[in-house]
């Protein structure tokens, strides 16, 4: 009975380091920033692409208000409370704002968390920069703007080619119905 | 560096800690002293003939003696000339690095729930000493933490003054913090009390 409580000691102590290992790797690997939140917005964890969008580390942003990230403060804790209220919101729009005041455009999805008896215990929050997006964004709006510019440019031309036709066709009319008076008289 | 004495005194603390804080050192000193700190760091804790590891042999949720922990704080001490005050920075770094901590963020919901929940906090990291908040006091913003049964090193209550500091910062939004122990082991008293008072 010992030995076999020690074998499954080893294996739990196995499959905890196994499972450590992981978390570590994955971890480092994932390219999403993903920070965790307690539910007083404060930030208890960080992942390394966190980091690397932000320039913050674990000892200048963990312990922080999570606002702190986001220019807009108002839309921020709004968008907390509504994920504590539905539980995971995807896809909000936000700027965020890192170590150096840089702003980048974001989008943040949020998760709850919860203990094992259902209690939420904080929120991930999993944020994008999609600032390639927005610039690809704006260079198309300008090039929709561009081409819509040149198209009214067109109609205009086509409304005085237009305007200038009809007036000669009526020009004509008049001018035929002149000369079958002169011919009569 | 530590002499032979010291070190075999240390060696007689009994007990054992989670290799979390092995990694939370190295990685203080890799970010206050570079890779050259780093090394320098572990030549030194070669010398005193512990077999402590530093690299992917520790393992965060491993138990480890927890008089390694106590000649671990006291080599850096000693290597880099750090003050009291540098330690105390380096208990308050600790929780952010902390693998085991990432493990116990549950516990991190409000001021109630992680100091209700610090005893079993503190026995997933430590196999010795009963750590528990007889005061949470949320409206005159102050919290008392005693820890019993552990008189193991005056290095370990500098080091705790920060480690707790950081802990109640998880959980309490303040920009000023103050926290002292205002009981210890080492001067008299039966246990440790850290008094933490925030604005």
């Amino acid at each position: 009975m010992e030995e076999k409580n020690q074998q499954t000691l080893e294996d739990l102590k196995n499959d905890l380091e196994n499972l450590e290992r992981y978390i570590e790797e994955f971890s480092v690997f994932l390219p999403l920033s993903v920070c965790t939140v307690n539910p007083t917005n404060i930030i208890v964890d960080i992942n390394q692409a966190f980091k690397d969008l932000t320039n913050y580390n674990e000892d200048s942003i963990i312990g922080q208000g999570v606002e702190i990230l986001f220019k807009d403060k108002e839309l921020a804790e709004e968008f907390f409370k509504q994920i504590l209220q539905q539980e995971a919101i995807k896809r909000q729009e936000m700027i965020l704002v890192v170590q150096d005041k840089k702003e980048i455009p974001v989008s943040v999805s949020g998760s709850v968390r919860k203990d094992e008896f259902g209690n939420i215990i904080g929120f991930f929050l999993a944020i994008s920069d999609i600032s390639e997006i927005k610039k690809f964004q704006e260079s198309l709006e300008e090039k929709v703007e561009e081409r819509t510019q040149e198209l009214q440019k067109k109609v205009k031309e086509l409304e005085r080619f237009y305007k200038l036709a009809v007036d000669r066709e009526l020009k004509m009319i008049e001018l035929k119905k002149e000369i079958k008076k002169i011919k009569k008289n | 560096m530590l002499d032979k004495n010291t070190i075999e005194e240390i060696l007689k603390i009994k007990g054992e800690v989670r290799g979390a804080v092995f990694q939370t050192d190295a990685s203080y000193v890799l970010r206050k002293e570079g890779e050259a700190g780093l090394e320098k760091f572990k030549v030194a804790i070669a010398q005193t003939g512990q077999p402590i590891k530093y690299g992917k042999e520790i393992k965060a949720t491993g138990w480890y003696p927890l008089s390694w922990r106590v000649i671990s704080l006291m080599v850096i001490k000693d290597v880099f000339n750090w003050d009291d005050q540098e330690i105390t920075k380096m208990g308050f770094s600790a929780p952010k690095h902390s693998f085991i901590v990432k493990t116990l963020l549950r516990y991190f919901v409000s001021l109630e729930k992680t100091f209700t929940e610090s005893s079993k906090y503190w026995r997933e990291h430590y196999s010795i000493g009963e750590l528990h908040a007889p005061e949470i006091d949320i409206k005159g913003k102050r919290l008392v933490i005693q820890l019993k049964d552990f008189k193991v090193h005056p290095i370990l209550c500098t080091y705790f003054t920060g480690y707790f500091k950081a802990i109640t910062g998880l959980v309490v939004r303040s920009e000023d913090m103050n926290i002292i122990e205002d009981k210890c082991s080492f001067k008299g008293d039966s246990y440790h009390q850290f008094t933490i008072s925030w604005k």
